[in-house]
């Protein structure tokens, strides 16, 4: 038998307050709320969102500024180009950008939850946004909610869900064209959804997911699905930075007029305005996303009764049990040394591998060396991949050879055209004269734009010097 | 050049040791599982 769904649920630290005893989705509507904290929030959602949609309209080095280029398997990540093989550097990327957000998570809690985080970007400060616009304040919408289906009710929930599925699309496309670029994104939309099947099926996919998200599945991700909120029991200790209850301060909770009660009046608004409908005054719990809503609503009570603001804030556990805070820790300098090395190490590799070429010799197929009457040759196959979007000119050099070494042939200095790789021979030849025994050699291949240098190694093989000065070869 | 990759290897070696050991208290330090009760009635 199905348990009856309640009209209200009193948070607890028993049950998670946004699931039903018979496991269905208990709606939320949190409360208004005005503040410092919400309004800093604001303006950051504003700045990344701004950032999320201008990435892929900013071109450095002839790419856009984030260009996961999956169909010719090329990945722009701010001017440097990366191809499949480089990617192993992405453990070093993903690692020291991992441990640095533990770092300030380790400092600062989920501030990264409740500030920076895509979800909650996109739930709180546009899908909340178009909600209460529509639809009104909290009561309003349990009101709404709670209404039987007229054609006013039907008239409003359908322009508020069509509403959520434009701006889902939206969001879908704009991910997309992280992956295709903007142009190829409008030739595709320009084009029927069966020309380029792959990208429709993904953005149809994708808008279906934000939309099911964004319009019913809410907190419901960051409390059940969310990896990075379930590791936060891990990463943080009672020096961390969370939004708690100054219970010492607060307790025992009475009426404003009560001298003899707390600070708290129990007004419930720190509860009103939660979106994951936790009361922050039973301690930090785990669904508990950073938003600092709370702190906002208990300020803005503490302010009208003229008490000290603060009840509710962002302190540790020590802080707020009146005991000395810490910042610097032995954690903090672990998780930093390992962000540090993983980025150290994605540095160098990208200085020095992720280059807009790749060039590689080789030597090629057949006799080590060729010896005429008066020269010693040995052939080699260059391999020069322009990883660029424009075409690059190449110079193919001797780099501090000994004297008499020189490539000889018209492939000296060549045209390759953007993203195209090609494979062409290379002759090094020495006078006999000149040769004294194998020798290394250092090839070196410039390319232009971009100021492209590699160097590569290679031995120099050829036949006794002795013998040859002995009895020189009869043509 | 060798250099480097040494200290690449290296590094790829702490880091990987580093992202086991906290995996591996995490799911030591995992909260207890509750086990979900059928015979809850309202």
């Amino acid at each position: 038998m199905p348990l009856p769904t309640p009209k209200s649920r009193k948070p607890n630290l028993d049950s998670v307050t946004t699931i039903n005893p018979d496991g269905s989705h208990f709606i939320l509507h949190p409360a208004d709320v005005h503040g410092r904290f919400t309004t800093w929030r604001r303006i950051v959602a504003i700045l990344l969102i701004v950032v999320y949609v201008a990435m892929p309209w900013i071109q450095i080095n002839g790419a856009p500024a984030i260009f996961l280029d999956v169909e010719m398997r090329r990945f722009h990540i701010f001017g440097l180009t990366l191809v499949p093989q480089d990617l192993w550097v992405m453990f070093f990327a993903i690692s020291g950008l991992g441990f640095l957000l533990f770092v300030v998570t380790a400092v600062l809690g989920r501030i990264w939850c409740g500030w920076a985080c895509p979800y909650t970007v996109f739930l709180e400060h546009v899908f909340r946004v178009v909600e209460r616009w529509l639809d009104g304040d909290a009561p309003a919408r349990r009101k709404l909610a709670a209404a039987p289906w007229s054609p006013r009710k039907i008239l409003k929930v359908s322009i508020r869900e069509g509403i959520y599925l434009i701006l889902a699309a939206l969001i879908a496309h704009v991910f997309l064209s992280y992956f295709v670029s903007i142009p190829r994104l409008y030739s595709f939309m320009q084009a029927g959804p069966f020309d380029h099947l792959t990208a429709f099926t993904s953005v149809f996919l994708l808008t279906a997911a934000l939309y099911f998200c964004f319009a019913h599945f809410r907190e419901q991700f960051c409390i059940l699905m969310c990896p990075y909120g379930r590791l936060q029991s891990a990463l943080t200790d009672d020096d961390t930075i969370i939004i708690g209850y100054d219970e010492a301060r607060g307790e025992p909770r009475g009426k404003a007029t009560d001298l003899t009660a707390g600070h708290c009046i129990d007004c419930m608004r720190c509860v009103n305005v939660c979106p994951t409908g936790i009361d922050i005054r039973n301690g930090l719990q785990l669904e508990c996303i950073g938003c600092s809503a709370c702190i906002d609503a208990c300020d803005e009570i503490m302010t009208k009764l003229d008490r000290p603001t603060g009840l509710v804030r962002y302190d540790s556990m020590r802080g707020l049990a009146g005991q000395k805070r810490r910042i610097l820790r032995p954690r903090l300098y672990a998780y930093f040394l390992l962000g540090l090395l993983g980025l150290t190490v994605l540095s160098l590799t990208a200085f020095f591998r992720a280059k807009p070429i790749t060039a590689e010799i080789s030597r090629m197929r057949g006799p080590s060396f060729f010896q005429d009457p008066a020269v010693i040759r040995n052939h080699y196959q260059l391999r020069v991949f322009n990883k660029r979007n424009q075409p690059m000119n190449f110079e193919i050099k001797l780099k501090d050879a000994p004297v008499g070494y020189e490539i000889t042939g018209s492939g000296q200095t060549f045209v390759l055209e953007a993203l195209k790789e090609i494979a062409r021979p290379v002759v090094v030849v020495v006078p006999l004269d000149a040769y004294t025994g194998p020798v290394m050699l250092e090839i070196e291949i410039h390319g232009q734009p971009g100021n492209a240098t590699v160097i590569q190694e290679t031995k120099f093989l050829g036949p006794n010097p002795n013998a040859i000065h002995r009895e020189p070869p009869t043509p | 050049m060798k250099r480097l990759w040494i200290f690449v290897s290296l590094a790829f070696i702490l880091l990987v040791t580093a992202w086991t050991c906290l995996i591996v208290i995490a799911v030591r330090n995992a909260p207890e599982t509750v086990p979900v009760s059928s015979s809850q009635k309202p």
